[in-house]
């Protein structure tokens, strides 16, 4: 019941941000063009957001995300470019590194949470040094650009008026739902996430479920590694950085709760929607971008602080 | 037990640090001489007092990702400041420090009062403090500040500089709270301990508002500290610095899981980077290996340290084994 309700809540916000948007902005937000343009933007910065959440559920928080990201795309990128291979092979070897390094990546912060025993916050932030140091190294500060034309079709090309994009963030969405809600090791993220030592004492393997989730973490990333060069049709060690920040925003504008055990993937996709549209729309008012990094850090302490007083709320009336 | 390994831990990182200086100066020998080693740590005073003051937020248990974007925030405020207006030296540290502490009183409000990991906190204020300057300065450098700022960053007292002075004073009161007062001991109580801290009686609320506060008013004194070496102060400036004030804290033995840390450590932490980063540069390696060799070592030190205090403190570290 609270849940649905959450959802609701979630979906009145979403839509009182785009008729505010469509006022604001007149019909330019409304144009086809643009909402193309949208439908275009969400899902890379969705799929970051959905693994900033799964590792949210855990308590823990994944400062690499946007490094792994750029890491992944940076050497899928660079094999494409440098490999010479016919166009189709080209392609689909380029996703599966772009993958495979989001996993590797994924697998190392996994290991050094869970095995190591290292705080999230020290081993994601002592990653995202080696990972944008790695890119950084193998750029040398440069853009890689000029990928086969096939790869370009998957970030910037529709099927039957829906992007490409969307269809691949809708597919992510549906499999984390799956995965967090239908499948065992989903339902112990949650479990562990509520309280990681009563989850130790009841038989739980709690060191295997936090490094399956960072992994998990790790192939989203290697996906939004694939949609965001392909849509730009160029990577550099410096992009992105500002999502990192939104991604966090729109996990907990999502319900997701910041010391774990509590959030839904579809809450999650929701505010990346709406969040979006708000971005969006600062942009097509030509808002200064730095105001936009200031809106949306305000956002998060409106946020939080509508989450402390409905908690405090709640403790009172004993739920 | 545990004592001991941390004492001993932070002599290691001593010795790592005089092993890597000779092992540059054997390859660059300047890097030895007295008055190169004077201005690495006069030119990295901000390094120094900035790390005090995210010292103090980490022995609670905290971690201030803002300390970068105070920095900066303050040092363009104060440098618009000393443009427009003829305000001197001494009154341009006290803004200085005023504004710091404000921006620090902000992130120890909002920490103690929302109840949520100062993680999240501190990064909604690093993009606001950032992203508001930017927008009512509307101009990224500030350049052209009055000589008497630079002039003050050249002095010396009996040949010391300036900077290294005022990293010395500040080590020292900070010290002074840290062991002498009740505010620091509760510091260390609530990080160690949170539930036992407030049954003794420690005002959790006060302490946190007071860490984070200091926490900015070392921003503050970095951000005027700045002023004196450059001489001009740039909005982006400092942005990831949160982290390499964290690696130098982590590496100089503070736990990230509160209630532990030291002064000694603190300095030991931050000479160890400074010199680590700085020797790269002498012996020629590309800046764009600097950051994996740090990663690196930090990851492998880090690694060793947990690994170590599981064997020898089940208590603290394992929470789940």
């Amino acid at each position: 019941m609270g849940k649905k309700k959450e959802i609701v809540i979630q979906v009145m916000i979403l839509l009182v941000t785009i008729i505010l948007a469509a006022i604001i902005s007149k019909e330019q937000f409304l144009s086809s063009n643009n909402l193309m343009i949208m439908l275009h933007q969400i899902p890379e910065f969705g799929l970051i957001a959905l693994a900033v959440m799964v590792i949210m559920l855990l308590g823990d928080i994944n400062l690499s995300v946007i490094a792994m990201t750029k890491l992944a795309g940076i050497v899928g990128g660079l094999f494409m470019i440098s490999v010479k291979l016919p166009e189709s092979i080209l392609v689909i070897s380029g996703i599966i590194i772009m993958i495979i390094i989001g996993l590797a990546c994924g697998v190392l912060n996994g290991a050094l949470v869970s095995f190591v025993g290292v705080k999230s916050i020290i081993a994601t932030l002592a990653m995202m040094l080696l990972f944008e140091g790695v890119a950084l190294d193998i750029t040398h500060g440069g853009a890689v650009s000029k990928f086969p034309s096939t790869f370009l079709w998957i970030g910037n090309e529709s099927i039957a008026f829906v992007p490409v994009p969307m269809i691949i963030f809708l597919i992510f969405g549906w499999v984390t739902w799956y995965i967090l809600k239908k499948t065992q090791t989903g339902n112990l993220i949650y479990k562990v996430g509520e309280d990681k030592s009563a989850a130790n004492y009841s038989g739980i393997d709690v060191k295997k479920i936090i490094f399956f989730a960072y992994c998990y973490a790790g192939i989203l990333t290697g996906i939004a590694a694939i949609i965001m060069t392909s849509r730009y049709n160029s990577i550099r060690a410096d992009y992105g950085t500002s999502y990192l920040l939104k991604s966090i925003v729109a996990v907990i504008l999502g319900g997701v709760n910041v010391n774990g055990g509590k959030g839904s993937v579809i809450g999650v996709m929701i505010s990346v929607c709406t969040l979006s549209v708000l971005s969006r729309v600062l942009g097509i008012l030509e808002m200064n971008t730095y105001l936009i990094d200031f809106l949306m850090g305000l956002i998060l302490l409106i946020v939080l602080f509508i989450n402390y007083y409905l908690q405090k709320d709640k403790k009172i009336t004993g739920e | 037990m545990k004592k001991k390994h941390k004492i001993a831990q932070e002599y290691y990182l001593a010795i790592i640090s005089v092993l890597f200086v000779l092992l540059i100066s054997s390859i660059n020998p300047n890097f030895i001489k007295i008055s190169e080693l004077s201005y690495l740590f006069k030119s990295n005073a901000v390094y120094f007092i900035g790390a005090f003051g995210v010292l103090l937020v980490m022995i609670l248990g905290g971690i201030d990702l803002s300390i970068g974007s105070m920095i900066a925030s303050v040092a363009v405020i104060v440098a618009q400041l000393l443009k427009m207006y003829s305000i001197n030296v001494w009154q341009a540290f006290i803004i200085a420090c005023v504004l710091g502490m404000v921006l620090g009183w902000i992130n120890g409000m909002l920490v103690s009062k929302l109840n949520v990991s100062s993680v999240i906190i501190t990064i909604a204020t690093m993009t606001i403090y950032r992203g508001m300057i930017k927008y009512f300065i509307k101009k990224r450098y500030i350049l052209g500040l009055p000589q008497k700022i630079t002039s003050f960053g050249r002095l010396t007292i009996a040949g010391i500089p300036i900077q290294i002075i005022f990293i010395i004073i500040i080590g020292l009161i900070t010290y002074f709270i840290l062991k002498y007062t009740t505010i620091g001991r509760g510091i260390y109580a609530i990080g160690g301990n949170e539930k036992q801290a407030i049954r003794r009686g420690y005002d959790k609320h006060r302490i946190t508002v007071f860490t984070y506060a200091y926490c900015g008013l070392m921003a503050g004194i970095s951000a005027f500290i700045h002023l004196t070496l450059i001489g001009e102060a740039y909005i982006e400036g400092y942005s990831g610095y949160e982290i390499t004030f964290i690696i130098m804290l982590v590496l100089g033995g503070v736990s990230i899981v509160g209630g532990y840390g030291s002064i000694k450590g603190t300095i030991f932490g931050v000479i160890f980077i400074i010199i680590l980063k700085n020797g790269f540069t002498y012996i020629h390696i590309s800046v764009f290996l600097h950051k994996i060799l740090i990663a690196v070592i930090f990851i492998v030190l880090v690694s060793y340290n947990v690994r170590h205090n599981k064997k020898t403190d089940k208590k603290q570290f394992v929470e789940y084994d």
